[in-house]
């Protein structure tokens, strides 16, 4: 026994000081030729323009390949876990890596990005950036001062997606000019909802679909916090839509969310939303059934453009039989900015690589068709493209209509958006559950928000606020 | 045996079969999962397996390079489980019998640090990889588990209790060295008592994902969590989930293993001591 178990312990030593020394290999680890990938394949004959690129998903990697084709350079793509991928680059561009050359960045990182000072200034493109790209992503990639740090192939803009032939039901049309009227403000979402709610159909799956139109004004300007008449309204008609069970309770990224996508949904109350997120489809339909409460549909989604092509890829038999138009206000969400490490040796050659991804219109035509339906952040490029009729959206124009709505997105992202949109999400949970009057929820919501940020004040003569 | 007893054994028999199920269903739940879709998974639940465990096996082995992770991770997981066995146990013994100057210090110290955890220490253990230029290698991935408090206060516990000072005179009027004693005496009796924490450490390795993804940049040095992490990442989650749990249940498979080949020791480890003279 003592043998056996020192010889095993003799021999796990052996091994691991044996594959320590070459599996480490510390010593190459000097300053000058950057690591790179796996140690593997790649011996003496590195080239000055490769580079590598931290992402954080495969999209990225297609880009590299056409890269590397079209120019011989080698684009090293290493992807990471979205969720740490914040983390990540805090840690390693904090030390001041050189390891990478290009990194990304959703919207809301960025900021954060700006502020540490690990992207390079990227004004050398700026007056093409500004006049060939779409103007919103323009405005997210510059930092405070106004200088261009980061730069996205794909823009984002949001829609109402909704359902064309519950919309010729009920409303006679489906033109997606004629329906974006029954969304152009929550007063006639509430209108719309009533009507919906007639024929026995639901117009969103929850009504947090509501908080994308939360930001046709900024949460904080000057230091102040903005509340102001539509976001009072915003409160209004999710309350109403709550309370007048004019929604499915098919929370977002939920089963039955899905499963609204592609056809009829049993009637659930708020209270079981939570027991059915499980489910699958027939079980719903039989605990609906179960219930008395009956089968309705999910008319409309809001959701940027990405959200469009879940939709699609979740509708099964009712693929085609959706269109997109606007609702209250223009928004977007997400979308993967490019910017080029501060401590990278190789700034000249990440710079082109992401010139080719943004500014290069036979680039951008290639994605808008590999990708399969992204919105691609170029122009001219969407301009081509005006007439294409897509199937999946009942033979609409879709990126004519993108194209359209990104022109009238209001860039007024501020670091306080997270925080501000959770405690006035909170605020409106309070109301609609009759747990708190408009009052006392507002006003909590002044106080949340200034307990965290105490810099920020309300303004005088915001609604609710006694001082 | 009369009616009583048995209606109290059956009444056993029914809660360790409900908290025997209670524990398999989440694995079961797992394995179930890697043969269905995305789609499937996000829209239902069910405890039958389903039919695409080809699929999900043919996108997990487009994207990742299981082998490689899983040789990775178990390089990783055999070096720490190593040097947490060997230099922990070392430490214990020196604790526990040998009186020098300043033990109880140190002993103290040890427990101080247990109470420690250890993300609390990362920025600065980052920084100190760092400036040895170490990241992107396995060393800081190594070497660290040599100190490792928390097993030397258990094993030193643990020797105290199976070991009477007494053995160790024998060899040393035989004229054994300390090493030689350590070696052939002090190590076989506290085998046990290493097998439950190398169990524990094999395992805490294995799945060690926070200071991997901190450390290692190269996609092909990744430990097999990150690379599932990066799964996730690779296309739409809702199409990989299937694959995800394929690669989740694929990397439980060595635990399970381990275990199979120490839970004897675990047990007798933790259940021995008390009553053996």
């Amino acid at each position: 026994m003592k043998k056996l178990t020192a010889m095993i312990l003799a021999l796990l030593m052996t091994l691991s000081l044996a594959s320590c020394s070459s599996a480490g290999n510390p010593g190459n680890d000097n300053p000058g030729t950057p690591t790179q990938g796996g140690g593997s394949q790649q011996g003496g004959d590195e080239k000055q323009d490769d580079i590598v690129l931290w992402t954080l998903s495969n999209d990225l990697k297609q880009f590299a390949e056409r890269y590397e084709t079209e120019t011989g350079n080698h684009v090293e793509v290493v992807v990471f876990d979205s969720a740490d991928f914040e983390t990540k680059i805090m840690q390693t561009l904090g030390a001041k890596s050189k390891d990478l050359d290009v990194f990304v960045g959703e919207p809301q990182m960025l900021p954060n990005f700006y502020e540490a000072g690990f992207c390079a200034d990227l004004s050398a493109l700026d007056s093409e950036v500004k006049t060939r790209l779409v103007d919103y992503t323009y405005e997210a990639g510059c930092d405070e001062d106004g200088v261009l740090r980061a730069i996205s192939y794909q823009a984002c803009p949001g829609s109402v997606i909704y359902r064309r032939d519950l919309a010729k039901e009920v409303f006679g049309t489906d033109d997606p000019d004629e329906i974006a009227k029954h969304f152009s403000s929550f007063e006639e979402i509430e209108k719309t909802a009533d009507t919906l709610q007639a024929k026995g159909y639901c117009v969103f799956g929850d009504e947090g679909a509501l908080r994308w139109f939360s930001n046709r004004d900024p949460w904080v300007k000057d230091g102040q916090i903005i509340i102001n008449q539509d976001r009072l309204d915003y409160m209004d008609c999710a309350t109403h839509l709550y309370q007048n069970d004019q929604v499915a309770y098919a929370l977002e990224w939920s089963a039955p969310w899905y499963a609204s996508m592609a056809g009829p949904l049993p009637k659930i109350s708020e209270a079981q939303s939570g027991d059915v997120w499980g489910m699958d489809k027939d079980q719903l339909i039989n605990e609906g059934a179960a219930g008395g409460e009956g089968i309705t549909q999910v008319f409309s989604y809001v959701m940027p453009s990405w959200g469009a092509l879940i939709v699609r890829d979740n509708a099964e038999g009712n693929k085609g039989n959706f269109g997109v138009c606007s609702g209250p206000c223009s928004f977007f969400g997400g979308g993967t900015f490019l910017t080029v490490n501060e401590f990278s040796q190789h700034k000249q050659a990440a710079q082109k690589f992401i010139e080719f991804c943004t500014l290069n219109d036979e680039t951008s035509q290639w994605w808008l068709e590999a990708s399969n339906g992204d919105v691609v952040n170029n122009k001219a490029v969407l301009e081509n493209n005006k007439d294409y009729l897509n199937e999946s959206f009942g033979n609409q124009n879709t990126y004519a209509f993108y194209l359209a709505e990104m022109e009238k997105i209001d860039f007024n992202l501020t670091g306080y958006d997270d925080a501000c949109k959770d405690a006035w999400g909170k605020a409106i949970t309070a109301v609609k559950k009759g747990e708190q009057t408009k009052e006392q929820a507002v006003q909590e919501f002044y106080q949340n928000v200034i307990t965290q940020f105490p810099e920020l004040s309300v303004p005088a003569d915001s609604p609710y606020y006694n001082g | 045996m009369d009616a009583k007893s048995k209606s109290v054994k059956a009444l056993l028999y029914l809660f360790l079969i409900l908290l025997s199920t209670l524990c398999f269903t989440p694995f079961w739940l797992m394995i179930v999962n890697a043969t269905r879709t995305g789609n499937e998974i996000m829209t239902g639940f069910s405890l039958l397996p389903g039919g695409s465990l080809a699929e999900n096996w043919k996108i997990v082995s487009e994207n990742l390079n299981l082998g490689r992770g899983f040789l990775n991770s178990l390089f990783l997981a055999v070096c720490n489980t190593a040097l947490v066995s060997y230099f922990s146990a070392l430490t214990a013994y020196g604790l526990a019998y040998y009186k020098f100057k300043g033990a109880k210090v140190i002993f103290t110290a040890l427990l101080i640090f247990m109470m420690v955890p250890s993300q609390l220490s990362m920025l600065g253990f980052y920084d100190l990889v760092n400036q040895m230029g170490l990241i992107d290698t396995y060393w800081p991935l190594i070497l660290p588990s040599i100190a490792s408090p928390a097993t030397v206060f258990f094993l030193r516990q643990y020797i105290l209790s199976v070991m009477p000072k007494a053995i160790l005179e024998a060899p040393r009027i035989d004229g054994a060295s300390e090493f030689k004693i350590f070696h052939k005496i002090v190590l076989p009796i506290m085998a046990p008592g290493i097998a439950t924490m190398a169990i524990g450490a094999f395992i805490g390795s294995w799945n060690n994902y926070l200071i991997p993804m901190l450390i290692i940049n190269t996609p092909a040095k990744r430990p097999l969590p990150v690379m599932v992490a990066e799964l996730s990442a690779v296309r739409d989650i809702t199409t990989n989930m299937g694959a995800t749990y394929l690669v989740v249940a694929i990397s439980a498979v060595p635990i399970m293993i381990a275990f199979c080949f120490f839970s004897k020791y675990i047990i007798s480890g933790i259940s021995a001591g008390s009553v053996k003279e």
